[in-house]
């Protein structure tokens, strides 16, 4: 069965997600989602890893209830010498890939939070349905010493010198409605 | 009510307060000092000029790799991708991107640069050693230089050093502080309590004494109320024993002065009515004028006890050797209680008394008397003399039945009588004397299972011992009958 994705007219324009079904995998694509930029791309150039928790769900209807939804976290590194970007998704089957560009990378993180067709049920078949893509960034923890006690003067010191913590970055995208089609 | 605890607790923070602001101050001030060597701005500038420096030199081994490459001036590896085996990591992951081209570090450390290109089916890779530079070690190094200047921006430092100062103070402050409140609950409750008892003293509570235990000065505080309380109720009870021995003698007195007045007239008019009735009738007269007269001799005896008790007869105090005057009287006593045993313990090193000796043997001989009578045949008396501070006492029991709760109530009041003879005013005279010399007569628990009295005296200031005790003292018989 060929599978075919066809979105709404006039409301995924105004969106920046699309969607497609790939075998019988449903992947999505952010056209708009600018993940390495700013902050994320100053700690990611300075040699720091920065790892990005994506959430896809599928909705019956906008801010609708969910269907089904897939979690993902991703780690981002930049290649100083090549100036390129690598990411490992993490989990069960860890992937990762190298020398890409910015949006590229974005690109590749989206790919890789993939759904199955099946988990759709009767949305795989001919009802709309809306995609709800959201990411949260964190710094990755610097490794702490094992052997170090959490009540020592090193830690106070820590825990009072520092600043407040940045809000986490995240975001939130929504588009829809979809359909896949024969 | 806890005003000195709270004075030493405000006078620790008083003294503490300022050498521990001045010592916080000084670290601040050190501290600020320290924090102004600091580095982070520096390592964050030479970090990125070395990074730029690198990069550069990186781009140029590449260009330069590049065009050796295709001059043909360096040797290329080259891997079919379609053929059998499988090629490096690096290689396969270079072929899979679709990239026409791409370096890569190698090497340990990375001081090795592929350039790896795609021709036809088969990837050729270049190689160049980059002259001992570990560029991904020097990727890591820079790499936690950053992150370093990153925590370090990340943190004031100079508020965490002075928040943790400050609590680390206040800490020890604290700490610090429990164990004074503690120790000055400890000094100030003792002074409290003597406080109340002194209030509850001045109040009437004649029996208020305080639990004594410690050796400072305290301790010295509450002993010296204890003796003082001990003192005035002592003093106290003996003044109002004298008021009321001083009413007593002044009606004693107008009574003695009032009934002598009436019965001398009585017995000269019973006797004249004799002397004139008829000698026929005499007979029975006289037999009722003796009985008339009987009985106004017994009023007369009262009269006379009455005068004695009203009367004070003069104190000579003298130093007196009271372990022989007790000998004495003892010795005196027996012959009238031939049948009652007799026991002297008597204190050889006690002083002398300051006393009058009629006084001191009238009271003697009255509670010896009384001693033998309530023992009775085959009973024991007991006698015991012993020095008590700048006192002596003396103290008489018996193996007697023992007073009842009334009468040791009532006993030094006067017209009180338990014995055949005697007019009941023996007790009262002899406590009167005992006052009047700056002792006291009380009851004691019997040793013996009757009564006990003990009578104090003034012992004499640097007066001696008794010599008369010292040489019988080993001649004496505790069961001497």
């Amino acid at each position: 069965m060929a599978l075919a994705c066809a979105a709404v007219p006039g409301i995924v324009a105004a969106q920046s997600l699309t969607v497609r079904a790939a075998g019988d995998m449903l992947q999505v694509r952010g056209t708009g989602l600018r993940l390495i930029e700013g902050v994320v791309a100053e700690h990611l150039k300075d040699g720091r890893s920065v790892r990005v928790d994506f959430e896809m769900t599928i909705l019956d209807k906008a801010q609708g209830a969910a269907i089904t939804r897939n979690r993902q976290s991703f780690t981002l590194s930049f290649d100083l010498w090549e100036q390129r970007y690598a990411v490992t998704r993490a989990g069960a089957t860890p992937r990762s890939i190298s020398h890409l560009a910015a949006r590229d990378a974005e690109a590749w993180c989206l790919e890789n939070l993939s759904l199955p067709l099946t988990a759709l049920g009767r949305f795989a078949r001919d009802l709309p349905f809306w995609v709800r893509v959201e990411y949260r960034v964190q710094d990755e923890p610097p490794p702490a010493a094992e052997t170090e006690s959490p009540f020592t003067l090193r830690t106070l010191i820590e825990a009072l010198s520092r600043r407040r913590a940045d809000e986490a970055l995240a975001r939130s995208f929504e588009a829809g409605p979809f359909r896949i089609g024969n | 009510m806890h005003s000195l605890r709270n004075r030493l607790v405000a006078a620790f923070l008083v003294a503490t307060l300022l050498p521990l602001g001045a010592t916080i101050w000084i670290t601040a001030s050190l501290l600020e000092r320290s924090l102004g060597y600091a580095t982070t701005a520096e390592l964050d500038g030479l970090s990125r000029t070395l990074e730029a420096t690198m990069r550069q030199f990186y781009d140029r081994e590449r260009r330069s790799l590049k065009q050796d490459a295709a001059a043909a001036r360096v040797a290329a590896t080259s891997f079919d991708m379609a053929a059998a085996g499988s090629p490096p990591e690096a290689v396969r992951a270079f072929w899979d991107s679709g990239e026409t081209e791409r370096f890569a570090l190698s090497g340990p450390g990375g001081d090795r640069l592929d350039y790896m290109a795609r021709a036809g089916g088969r990837v050729d890779v270049y190689s160049r050693d980059l002259g001992g530079i570990h560029m991904q070690e020097l990727a890591t190094q820079l790499r936690q230089a950053r992150e370093l200047v990153g925590s370090m921006e990340g943190r004031d430092l100079r508020r965490g050093f002075t928040l943790t100062l400050l609590l680390l103070v206040a800490l020890v402050w604290i700490v610090s502080l429990a164990p004074l409140v503690f120790i000055a609950h400890r000094i100030s409750r003792p002074i409290q309590e003597l406080t109340a008892g002194l209030a509850r003293f001045a109040g009437g509570d004649w029996d208020q004494r305080l639990p004594t235990g410690r050796n400072d000065e305290v301790g010295s505080a509450i002993t010296a109320f204890n003796d003082m309380a001990e003192q005035l109720r002592r003093q106290r009870e003996r003044l109002v024993y004298l008021t009321q021995v001083s009413s007593w003698e002044t009606l004693a007195r107008k009574t003695a002065h009032e009934l002598k007045n009436s019965l001398t007239p009585i017995r000269l008019t019973v006797e004249e009515m004799l002397a004139r009735q008829p000698q026929s009738d005499r007979a029975f007269m006289q037999q009722a004028a003796q009985i008339v007269i009987s009985e106004i001799e017994t009023l007369e005896r009262r009269v006379r006890a009455f005068s004695e008790f009203a009367s004070e007869p003069p104190v000579n105090p003298e130093p007196l050797d009271i372990n022989a005057i007790v000998t004495e009287r003892v010795s005196l006593l027996k012959p009238a209680h031939p049948e009652t045993a007799y026991r002297c313990t008597l204190d050889a090193q006690a002083p002398r008394v300051h006393a009058s000796a009629d006084l001191v043997k009238g009271i003697l001989t009255n509670l010896l008397e009384n001693a033998a009578e309530a023992a009775g045949p085959g009973g024991m008396v007991d006698a015991t003399t012993r020095q008590h501070g700048h006192e002596v006492v003396v103290e008489v029991h018996d193996s007697g039945p023992g007073l009842g709760e009334e009468a040791a109530r009532t006993l030094f009041e006067p017209t009180i009588t338990f014995k055949k003879h005697g007019m009941g005013l023996g007790l009262s005279i002899a406590r009167k004397n005992a006052l009047r010399m700056g002792g006291d007569l009380v009851l004691v628990a019997g040793t013996l299972g009757g009564a006990g009295f003990r009578v104090t005296l003034p012992a004499v200031r640097g007066g001696g011992s008794s010599a008369f005790a010292k040489a019988t003292a080993d001649q004496s018989d505790p069961a001497d009958r």
